[in-house]
């Protein structure tokens, strides 16, 4: 990392392209100071250290460009250089998440995980366990098990889809991303193995995620380790199968809120949008694809200026159609519920309803 | 000690720099003719286009010099003597003779008229290459109604066109070679940036010389081309490439030929003289002349480390070029010029572009691509490392192609 972000910095022409992309706050900027604060050796000034944690890592700056330095990378160098001093809202954020805590934090990620085993007693089975049969799908919702709603939604889908499938979720089985987007790149790197590990002792040929985060750690264990599974998002496998979803038609017109990481890192936002096809038509907002905006969740809070940038982002929505689909349970779960003007579903509900509504007319 | 850096662009800053990080007590002084610190010069465009300021160009943070204790001179030096290791500089008009125990020359080159212009004084004749320059095409600009002509089909010229014809202004780009960009730029590739050019409104003329030129009062209006066509212009901007500044080392015995001989490690043939930059030429590199951002920066910083003693090498390999032409990706990597039956191209037409890649033995040594998604890092790391990806190079070229794989061959 430290080799390649110094040779980014020497790419960089100053052109300003990545600061004109990002949509995060930052003060009094420019990308000379930027620079110096990115080696390794250097200070970083206040005005950086904010801007460096109010950071998504949402990769927008990256396509903009024009000598193909990665500022996303280099401002993630800053946050490793600063990870000793990391603001509360970081350190309360993987306090109970990872796969190797200890002592204390080991005794507060128990007690959460019972709390919520006691609150979704139907989802008890899956928190935190280690699926060892063979079966040729796994679904591996991480800590988004937690999101019980979403969670029964996809295994309902999936379990209509019929294809046996396990369940790798809970606390303990974080991707490591988390860790990484705030800095802390050993951990993410040691999260990330014991994960592999984790997936490994069920062999399975596909591991499916409906979580952005989720995904990329697969992709960077699938490079790391070079396994056999293919990744898929839940709206990908869930097309593999489209032949047996009933054909209706649920909303007039839907636009879509791409995934900073599933559509512009990845390009694989061809899914979604096949999705939408399905059972409506969709509009595309202008801020689409690669020049996606961002659900500013991986700030864990520290700019301000979130909900107004999301406030911002559903005004942009609204002037398109009236329900925004979601991708990335990420996304989803920052933009519903924010603004009344504005239908937020994650996608997976419409293939949901189109089985209720097919269901209801037999 | 007294480390003395002329030239206060990108290779004498990275070199200054350097030298302070390696040392804290040296005394370190850079001489620079235009009094600006150091900028961005890449970024003019911006610049010019209104999207930046003019603060913003500024390379370096406020109070660098101060905090760094480098003491930076406005100033031409007039000679120098690597003999008696002495140098005259020319400020406010005094000459003043001053020693050095290390010198860097890292004063670049100057931007090259076309011949035909002679040595006129062309109120709308202009070159890009300095601050100066920008502010002059800006201020014409706002008045300019007519054609812009732009001279020379190099990186350059393919740029300044670009950037004109975004500024909605008429372009015409006149190159003298069959070559866009680079030379050897694969003949596919070529049509396809054409075609863009075309497609946004510029015209390109190829392989065409000029025969004579008219003038009226003070002003450039015409070029009268080989086929006797007439061009009419309001203004024009030679973009005919850089002659380095040699009359120094030509005056101190240095050995030059493009430019200033200088072996791996930054060394001239005189000792305690270095040399960096645009200056420069590496006769023993397939890449002689590098006049590009990124690598001037690298050699500034190993000129740096080596006047302090260190021994550090200079891999210009593999060089690359990457851009955004009406917001397409552009880019050439390491051997994608390389003749040769030796060595397997590997192609791919796809709706808005282009892609070749260049292998040769099984290694990847060279790449040119328009449009897609690149992510020039990993290509380079996969060129210098000289690994193999599982499945193949021609993945590659896949739109879906996982670029992050990389990381981790």
């Amino acid at each position: 990392m430290r080799k390649w972000v110094s040779h980014d910095i020497d790419l960089c022409i100053g052109c300003n392209r990545c600061m004109e992309a990002c949509p995060v706050t930052k003060k009094h900027i420019t990308i000379a100071d930027l620079n110096m604060a990115t080696e390794p050796e250097t200070e970083v000034p206040q005005n950086i250290i904010d801007f460096s944690f109010n950071c998504v890592q949402c990769g927008r700056c990256v396509p903009v460009c024009p000598a193909g330095a990665r500022r996303d990378y280099m401002v993630l160098f800053i946050k490793y250089k600063l990870r000793a001093q990391k603001p509360g809202k970081y350190d309360k954020y993987i306090q109970i998440k990872d796969q190797d805590k200890r002592g204390f934090e080991l005794m507060k990620q128990k007690l959460y995980t019972t709390y919520m085993k006691l609150k979704h007693r139907d989802l008890r089975q899956y928190m935190g366990s280690v699926p060892s049969e063979n079966k040729e799908i796994l679904f591996y919702p991480g800590c988004y098990i937690n999101s019980p709603e979403v969670i029964r939604r996809t295994m309902k889908l999936l379990n209509f889809v019929g294809t046996p499938y396990n369940i790798l979720g809970g606390l303990n089985t974080c991707c490591g991303i988390p860790h990484l987007l705030i800095g802390e790149f050993e951990l993410a790197e040691k999260n990330m193995d014991l994960l592999h590990a984790k997936i490994n002792r069920s062999t399975p040929k596909i591991v499916i995620t409906g979580c952005a985060e989720c995904f990329e750690a697969l992709v960077r264990i699938k490079a790391k380790h070079k396994t056999e599974y293919d990744i898929l998002t839940v709206t990908e496998f869930l097309l593999t199968h489209r032949d047996k979803f009933p054909k209706v038609r649920l909303r007039p017109n839907i636009t879509l809120h791409d995934s900073c990481r599933i559509t512009r890192r990845y390009n694989r936002g061809e899914a979604p949008r096949k999705a939408i096809e399905m059972f409506s038509k969709l509009v595309e907002m202008e801020n689409s694809r690669e020049k996606t905006l961002c659900c500013y969740y991986w700030n864990m809070g520290h700019d301000g200026a979130n909900d107004k940038n999301r406030k911002k982002r559903l005004n942009e929505a609204r002037g398109k159609s009236k329900t925004l689909a979601c991708d990335c349970i990420t996304c989803y779960e920052k933009y519903v519920g924010l603004d009344d003007g504005i239908e937020v579903i994650d996608i997976l509900e419409l293939f949901e309803e189109a089985l209720d509504k097919e269901g209801g007319a037999r | 000690m007294k480390y003395m850096i002329i030239g206060g662009g990108c290779a004498g800053i990275e070199a200054a720099r350097e030298i302070r990080r390696r040392d804290s007590e040296v005394k370190i002084i850079i001489i620079d003719d235009s009094g600006d610190s150091f900028i961005f010069r890449p970024a003019l465009k911006e610049y010019l286009m209104g999207a930046i300021r003019k603060e913003e160009l500024r390379g370096l943070p406020a109070g660098f010099f101060i905090d760094k204790r480098i003491e930076f001179l406005k100033g031409t030096v007039t000679s120098l003597d690597a003999d008696k290791t002495l140098i005259t500089v020319k400020e406010n008009g005094k000459d003043t003779v001053k020693n050095y125990d290390k010198l860097l020359l890292a004063h670049g080159g100057r931007p090259n008229l076309p011949p035909y212009l002679g040595d006129r004084d062309l109120k709308n004749v202009f070159q890009f290459k300095s601050l100066g320059d920008a502010e002059s095409i800006k201020s014409h600009l706002k008045t300019s109604k007519g054609r812009c002509m732009v001279i020379g089909g190099g990186v350059l010229g393919v740029e300044t066109a670009e950037l004109l014809s975004r500024m909605d202004h008429n372009v015409t780009l006149l190159s003298r070679s069959e070559n866009l960009v680079f030379r050897g730029i694969p003949k596919r590739l070529r049509q396809r940036v054409r075609n863009l050019f075309e497609k946004n409104g510029v015209a390109i003329l190829m392989c065409k010389m000029v025969t004579d030129i008219e003038i009226s009062g003070d002003r450039l209006t015409g070029l009268v081309l080989d086929d006797g066509n007439l061009l009419e212009m309001d203004m024009l901007i030679a973009c005919t490439g850089i002659s380095p500044n040699l009359n120094l080392a030509a005056e101190a015995g240095l050995e030059i030929s493009k430019g200033i001989h200088v072996d791996r490690t930054m060394r001239t043939s005189r000792e305690n003289v270095f040399a960096a930059g645009d200056c420069v030429v590496l006769d023993w590199s397939s890449r002689k002349i590098l006049r590009l951002w990124e690598p001037s920066r690298r050699m500034g910083r190993i000129a740096g480390a080596n006047m302090t003693g260190a021994n550090e090498v200079f891999d210009p390999y593999p060089s690359f070029y990457h851009t955004y032409l009406f917001d397409v990706p552009l880019g050439f990597f390491g051997d994608f010029d390389t003749p040769g039956e030796d060595y397997d191209r590997v192609t791919r037409k796809t709706d808005d572009g282009y892609r070749e890649l260049v292998i040769k033995n099984n290694r990847l040594v060279g790449a040119s691509f328009m449009g897609g998604r690149p992510s020039p890092p990993p290509f380079l790391h996969l060129m210098k490392s000289g690994k193999k990806i599982r499945g193949g190079f021609r993945q590659l070229l896949d739109d879906d192609f996982d670029i992050e794989r990389l990381w981790y061959q």
